[in-house]
């Protein structure tokens, strides 16, 4: 049952009235019962996985020392290695499925048992906050990673109903589906032409897919955290930011402040600084960079394509460094945004690609032949998805640009209800008027890992 | 919470009426409409229609013609020994036939007798393709409740029943006489006035044409097992396609098929380089044959025929596993001959 399901749409309105109807003390366990429910339609073979991460998650946090520490996180990680990983063998484990946001929850588990360890968060006493922690499931399937220190309190809290949370939850919502279903699935289309027949293909299509997949990969993954994230305000919970126009970046350090920031921050404290961060000279900073880096590229899968994908990311923050500390010449914003978008750009084609050679091969004839028209025409692009596309992105930069200064959507508020609910219903009829058109419905791509 | 409630209830029912009205009432491909179709310019889908009609009135009717749009020609009046319906419908595909068929079966209707009429699309043409064409979508009569209201929300399509009121403004239909139709024989129009355009004989193709021989046989054999198992008498001949597009089929491994077909079930061919295949006036186009060619198929079928030179070109020839190397040797023999076909040697 993904967000954007129409079952989706019949199961959340009814589980907030029953958590809203609920008594206090009840809402906590019928919380983590709806999440299970969720995450059964989803990975009904992996529930119980689910249940006995967070028991062991719970036993290390009660009775945390390095010892239990550390065979806690080693189980995590052979576990999550071997579903990760276990598919590139040949063999009996060749058709093994994925649990369904298994790196995520795994994740939040590590950062709840560390945190307790340094004493950064409590050890709960009673197992149900540990259980809803990792099973809330607004951020089950594909995060925001949110930390316990800010979520368990709040699942905790004895809560009244707020209007205007639930309110900015459903803007949140909306400008979600905007991203996920009117540009990310409208995107994928041609880039998914391109990518699996790329032999087909030369030239400029090459790079339309490339650019194509840029802002494709954002608006899905961005889509799918807004989404997240009101669900969780819909029930009273702030959950951490994801995505903060990360496209405006003027360097590629600023990027990952904005890309993935449950994920880059979860790696800066439970990696980075692990291996000695920036403490212990230059170039043991630039190695664990690198290595930060790489983890990150091997979190998503085992495909040699995500490696060199992090691989890169990982060069582009050491050359990034070395600039900063030799160059005193200013780089202009304008120049730092776009070569920053560039830089990423590229390495999003080793991300999406089936292969390393697919990639270079792409990279190769990216020049080849530069006929617009023609790339139009083999694409099958349809001229009012093209017009719906510009428009639309149009409208997701400017949404970028004007919230790094305020608070968009909160900022609605100020306008008269009339106007509000016309935005609303523009929005609605828009997304979904081309949703049934084009009759796409695309998994999220941060599903698979 | 009771106010946010009321607000969120009110802008979905705004959106609802937004929406919905506006798609039910124009209704392009007559889906709302499936029990008073309107004859409006565009194809309706007759996939879905004639399998809701038939099972909905099952005591009118005990035997069913399946196929293509081709098939639609066939006056399944003049049929005995029954009271005959004609499912066929625009690129009608086997797979689509076998779920039509099971349709039929869960709702209670066993036919006595079926008629599977298949041609060049039977192969050529994925049913997942017409996932996405809401003029040939299938209905999932034994699918669950989320995939049947899936299919209804497909046809909320704002968008194209905009673009169809183009159409739609511009036709002057006979509603009277597609309702007739529809929901007696389910024929198409055999008094059309259609002459075939000389200037145009190109093979009727279509881009997404792919050859999948040994899925749409595998989806032939669960038809021909469907019928075993309820006792159908089960008919199923080759459509005599104009000769440009046999000629275009030989090259995409329709011969192919025809020898796989043989593998399932014993079959009636009606294709190949003969007298009525290379007759302009048996076709309105390059595609679909007329129904005075139907009728000559039918009395073959059912009387054996009687014109030996027919029999001799291929024309009504009874394929079975035993005489369908000699049937290949002799259609391929007659590309040879017409340079459709080069000899490559054996």
């Amino acid at each position: 049952m993904q967000f954007t399901s129409l079952a989706f749409a019949v199961f959340l309105p009814l589980v907030f009235m029953m958590y809203w109807a609920a008594p206090q003390k009840a809402r906590m366990p019928l919380l983590l019962l709806i999440s299970y429910g969720f995450y059964l339609t989803l990975s009904p073979g992996y529930v119980v996985l689910l249940i006995l991460v967070s028991l062991l998650t719970y036993l290390v946090g009660k009775h945390c020392n390095q010892k239990t520490l550390a065979f806690g996180i080693i189980i995590q990680i052979v576990i999550l290695a071997f579903f990760k990983y276990a598919g590139l063998l040949p063999g009996m484990f060749q058709n093994i499925v994925i649990p369904v946001g298994i790196s995520f929850y795994m994740f939040k588990s590590i950062s709840y048992m560390v945190d307790v360890y340094q004493k950064k968060a409590e050890a709960e006493e009673k197992a149900l906050p540990v259980f809803l922690y990792l099973a809330f499931f607004p951020d089950l399937v594909s995060g925001p990673i949110n930390r316990a220190k800010d979520l368990i309190p709040q699942l905790k809290a004895d809560k009244t109903f707020d209007e205007s949370q639930a309110v900015y939850g459903m803007r949140l919502i909306l400008w979600g589906l905007f991203q996920k279903l009117l540009i990310a699935d409208t995107l994928a289309v041609y880039v998914n032409r391109v990518f699996d027949m790329s032999e087909a293909f030369l030239g400029i299509s090459y790079m339309i897919a490339m650019f194509f997949y840029t802002i494709e990969i954002y608006c899905d993954f961005a889509g799918y955290s807004n989404m997240a994230i009101g669900i969780a305000r819909l029930f009273g919970i702030t959950s951490m930011e994801n995505f903060r126009s990360p496209y405006l970046s003027v360097n590629i350090q600023d990027f990952w402040n904005r890309w993935h920031i449950s994920l880059s921050t979860w790696l800066k404290d439970y990696v980075y600084i692990a291996l000695g961060g920036s403490r212990k000279g230059k170039v043991k900073t630039y190695l664990n960079l690198l290595i930060t880096f790489l983890v990150s590229g091997i979190w998503h899968g085992g495909n040699l394509t995500f490696l060199v994908w992090g691989l890169l990311h990982g060069i582009y923050q050491v050359i990034y460094r070395l600039y900063k500390k030799c160059c005193k010449v200013r780089m202009p914003k304008i120049l730092g945004l776009m070569i920053t978008f560039l830089a990423v750009s590229c390495a999003w084609v080793f991300f999406r690609a089936d292969s390393v050679m697919q990639a270079l091969r792409m990279f190769r004839y990216m020049f080849y032949d530069m006929d617009l028209m023609l790339a139009y025409r083999k694409l099958e692009m349809v001229k009012k998805d093209l017009f719906m596309l510009i428009a639309a992105i149009a409208v997701l930069f400017g949404f970028d640009i004007a919230n790094r200064k305020v608070d968009v959507l909160r900022q609605m508020d100020r306008l008269a209800i009339p106007v509000r609910y016309a935005i609303y219903l523009i929005f609605s009829i828009v997304i979904l008027a081309y949703h049934i058109h084009n009759g796409i419905t695309q998994e999220f791509i941060y599903f698979s890992f | 919470m009771d106010r946010f409630l009321f607000r969120l209830f009110l802008f979905v029912f705004l959106l609802g009426i937004t929406v919905i009205p506006i798609n039910v009432m124009i209704d392009p491909y007559n889906v709302f409409h499936a029990d008073e179709i309107r004859d409006n310019g565009v194809e309706p889908n007759k996939n879905y229609i004639k399998t809701k009609y038939v099972i909905e009135h099952q005591d009118e009717y005990d035997s069913y013609l399946f196929g293509s749009s081709r098939a639609g020609f066939i006056d399944v009046s003049k049929l005995p020994d029954g009271s005959w319906y004609n499912l066929s419908y625009s690129e009608g595909v086997p797979a689509e036939q076998v779920d039509t068929l099971k349709a039929l079966i869960v709702n209670g209707e066993i036919p006595k007798q079926v008629y599977l009429s298949l041609d060049n699309i039977s192969y050529l043409v994925s049913p997942q393709y017409h996932e996405r064409q809401l003029y040939r979508k299938a209905f999932p009569f034994t699918g669950s409740l989320n995939e049947k209201i899936g299919f209804f929300t497909s046809y909320l399509d704002t968008i194209t029943t905009l673009e169809s009121l183009s159409v739609i403004r511009n036709y002057e239909g006979n509603t009277e006489d597609l309702q007739r139709r529809m929901y007696s024989t389910g024929c198409e129009d055999l008094n059309a006035d259609i002459v075939f355009d000389e200037e145009n004989k190109e093979a009727y193709w279509a881009t997404y044409y792919s050859p999948r021989v040994d899925e749409a046989i595998a989806e032939i054999q669960e038809f021909c097992d469907i019928c075993t198992a309820h006792d159908i008498k089960l008919t199923v001949f080759t459509n005599p396609m104009y000769v440009t597009t046999y000629e275009k089929s030989i090259n995409n491994e329709y011969l192919y098929f025809l020898e796989r077909l043989s593998e399932v079930t014993d079959y009636y061919n009606f294709s190949g380089y003969n007298r009525i295949s290379m007759d302009d006036s048996y076709y309105f186009e390059t595609s679909h044959f007329t129904p005075k060619a139907a009728d000559i198929i039918m009395d073959i079928m059912q009387n054996g025929g009687n014109e030996d030179e027919i029999v001799i070109q291929g024309f009504g020839a009874y394929v079975t596993k035993d005489n369908v190397a000699d049937f290949i040797n002799t259609l391929k023999f007659q590309a040879y001959t017409t340079g459709a076909l080069i000899y490559e040697g054996e």
